[in-house]
């Protein structure tokens, strides 16, 4: 292979991996702006996406379903999962955690993501599900000597329209106005009338959605089977404590950090993949302990 | 009056291990190498701090005896745990320089990537053992090959020992700075000590802690392995216990984690796929309801527990 090929996998694969990670922890980032819950059961509604994904799709492909069609199928399967599973667990958890501290949510998280784990497994089994057929349907593209997967390229398109909206919902949009004035202050917004409640809930269940759809998205890219949410949880958690916790445009930048040092650790050092990842996080956050854009934090008395 | 209660309950402690059927002393005895590295995470959660990442403690420790087998071939119990003990600590003193400056997710995070960094070059070095780990021999001390009981004996009255001193800590000066972390750290300025040399010391003890319990756990399985000593998923646990087991007393982690190795194997046994349900939801319980852990509630009668 030559230089130019070289570099243009470089950063073609720094560029695919870091859309993955930024869409599969959008949600995160959004839960977290918004509710301060840092979820951890994040991964397990990721996975929870990617099954219902892969399931709708391998059925309806088997009934003779076009594969992009099933795809879509398959996405809408993605967030009706999400967004179930975002008020149940909004209803029977959060709710009850607004008012305590950020670590204590963190660690209850972390034994809904045991419970969702186990659901998982009790519903799907252990067996893998596989659905390639719409990734195989988009075929392949072949420019400057490098060959890729378009669905790869279209993965990229869906993670930067996704993380514009998003943005463009929260900064330009009257629902958007109303969640930065609940994050300023959540007692008096609610006193003006905002109901505090029902927007944390509409967040999370959104959140969840687009975590979930992510997940259903990336599933016919990779084998879904158990254990498949452990690397996900971590990937995620790492991304947007770089980021910011919070902040979507920091996720984006700490996304595309990610995702380079992870492409040259494959192809330079394949041993020092997962090292990479978490000495990025650590030589970010001695520098800058809030993230890279932390969001504006109210000042500590 | 208290001493005696003590010596009667080491004693009955111990020589339960005796007694004991050997498949029940075994899994006791795994929850009891777990429980002491647990009481590390303890010393921190009673400054307020959670730690995901202390597995990293465990497994460094674990594979400081592995390479002592393999390098220098020693496997002495008491040179295992002292090199079990001193490598945690050495790398829980160098880390906590770092640490020393975080608190809430954030401490929680670094913790969890410093760890992780550590899982990393496990699993891709195969020089470390990669994913499959390294199985290890079993321990002999002076010279003569140990028994699995006089093992597990050993680790009783270790865990005897470390329990007592850990009491006494807890009612000491030092142990009572914790609270003060955990209000106000200014609270500690004020009476002229530094909170971050604090949370430093308590920081190096945690993994010393964490250390004795992953050189044990070693020695009783003879299998070190990344995903069950180092991954991020097993600090977790430790701090899902250390939850549960609460703030007021140095007991309560150890007989938590042995009742959830029994648990966990029993359940293992009748529904595999449901022991993790069961105890993420305890652990949720337990949050919603009883804050201060499940254990205040056996003194809620006599002494009546302060609310923090």
């Amino acid at each position: 292979m030559n230089v130019s090929a070289l570099i243009i996998t470089l950063v073609l694969d720094s560029i695919q991996y870091a859309a993955f990670l930024f869409v599969a922890s959008l949600g995160l980032t959004i839960t977290f702006g918004v509710m301060r819950v840092l979820n951890v059961a994040n991964g397990s509604i990721y996975a929870w996406g990617a099954y219902a994904g892969a399931v709708t799709i391998g059925l309806l492909v088997k009934q003779g379903v076009h594969p992009g069609m099933a795809l879509a199928l398959g996405a809408a399967a993605g967030i009706i999962a999400g967004v179930v599973l975002g008020l149940l667990i909004e209803a029977a958890l959060l709710r009850f955690l607004y008012n305590v501290d950020e670590v204590i949510i963190v660690i209850a998280t972390f034994g809904l993501f045991m419970v969702l784990e186990n659901l998982l497994l009790l519903t799907f089994g252990v067996q893998t599900y596989l659905a390639y057929e719409p990734m195989m349907s988009f075929g392949t593209i072949t420019a400057f000597g490098v060959t890729r997967d378009l669905y790869g390229i279209f993965l990229m398109g869906v993670s930067v329209l996704s993380g514009a909206l998003v943005w463009l919902m929260l900064t330009r949009t009257g629902t958007g106005k109303l969640l930065t004035a609940v994050i300023e202050d959540s007692a008096i917004s609610s006193a003006l009338g905002v109901r505090v409640r029902r927007l944390f809930a509409l967040t999370f269940a959104g959140g969840c959605a687009l975590t979930a759809v992510a997940g259903a998205l990336i599933a016919p890219t990779v084998s879904v089977a158990p254990g498949f949410s452990l690397d996900v949880i971590v990937f995620s958690l790492a991304l947007i404590v770089i980021g910011g916790l919070g902040s979507v445009p920091g996720a984006m930048v700490a996304a595309l950090l990610l995702g380079f040092a992870r492409a040259l650790a494959v192809h330079f050092f394949a041993e020092l993949e997962y090292f990479a990842v978490f000495a990025v996080m650590v030589a970010v956050l001695l520098v800058r302990p809030d993230g890279l854009i932390p969001l504006p934090k109210p000042r500590q008395i | 009056m208290k001493i005696v209660c003590w010596l009667i309950g080491c004693a009955a402690f111990v020589g339960s291990f005796f007694v004991l059927p050997a498949w029940l002393a075994e899994l006791t005895a795994q929850g009891v190498a777990r429980g002491i590295a647990i009481l590390g995470v303890f010393i921190l959660w009673r400054c307020g701090l959670a730690s995901f990442g202390h597995a990293l403690y465990y497994g460094v420790a674990a594979y400081a005896v592995v390479i002592l087998d393999l390098r220098f071939g020693s496997s002495d119990l008491f040179i295992r745990l002292l090199v079990g003990a001193i490598s945690a600590g050495v790398v829980g003193f160098l880390v906590g320089y770092v640490m020393r400056y975080y608190r809430g997710i954030a401490f929680a995070m670094l913790n969890l990537a410093v760890s992780m960094m550590f899982y990393g070059l496990i699993i891709r070095s195969s020089m470390l053992g990669s994913t499959d780990g390294f199985v290890l021999p079993r321990p002999t001390l002076f010279g003569a090959p140990l028994s699995q009981t006089m093992l597990i004996v050993i680790l009783a009255v270790v865990t005897c020992i470390v329990m007592a001193t850990l009491t006494g800590y807890l009612r000491s000066s030092a142990g009572y700075l914790a609270r003060a972390i955990k209000d106000r750290e200014l609270r500690l300025e004020f009476l002229g000590l530094s909170a971050r040399t604090v949370v430093h010391a308590k920081y190096t003890a945690s993994a010393v802690l964490c250390g004795i319990g992953g050189a044990f756990a070693a020695s009783l399985l003879g299998q070190v392995d990344p995903d069950s000593m180092v991954n991020w998923y097993i600090s977790g646990e430790f701090v899902l216990i250390t939850v549960l087991a609460g703030t007021t007393s140095a007991i309560a982690p150890i007989v938590v984690s042995v009742a959830f190795e029994l648990v966990r194997s029993f359940m293992l046994d009748i529904a595999p796929y449901a022991w993790q349900l069961l105890f993420g939801l305890c652990l949720i319980v337990a949050i919603l309801l009883r804050p201060n852990g499940l254990w205040p509630l056996t003194l809620r009668r006599s002494a009546g527990v302060a609310k923090s």
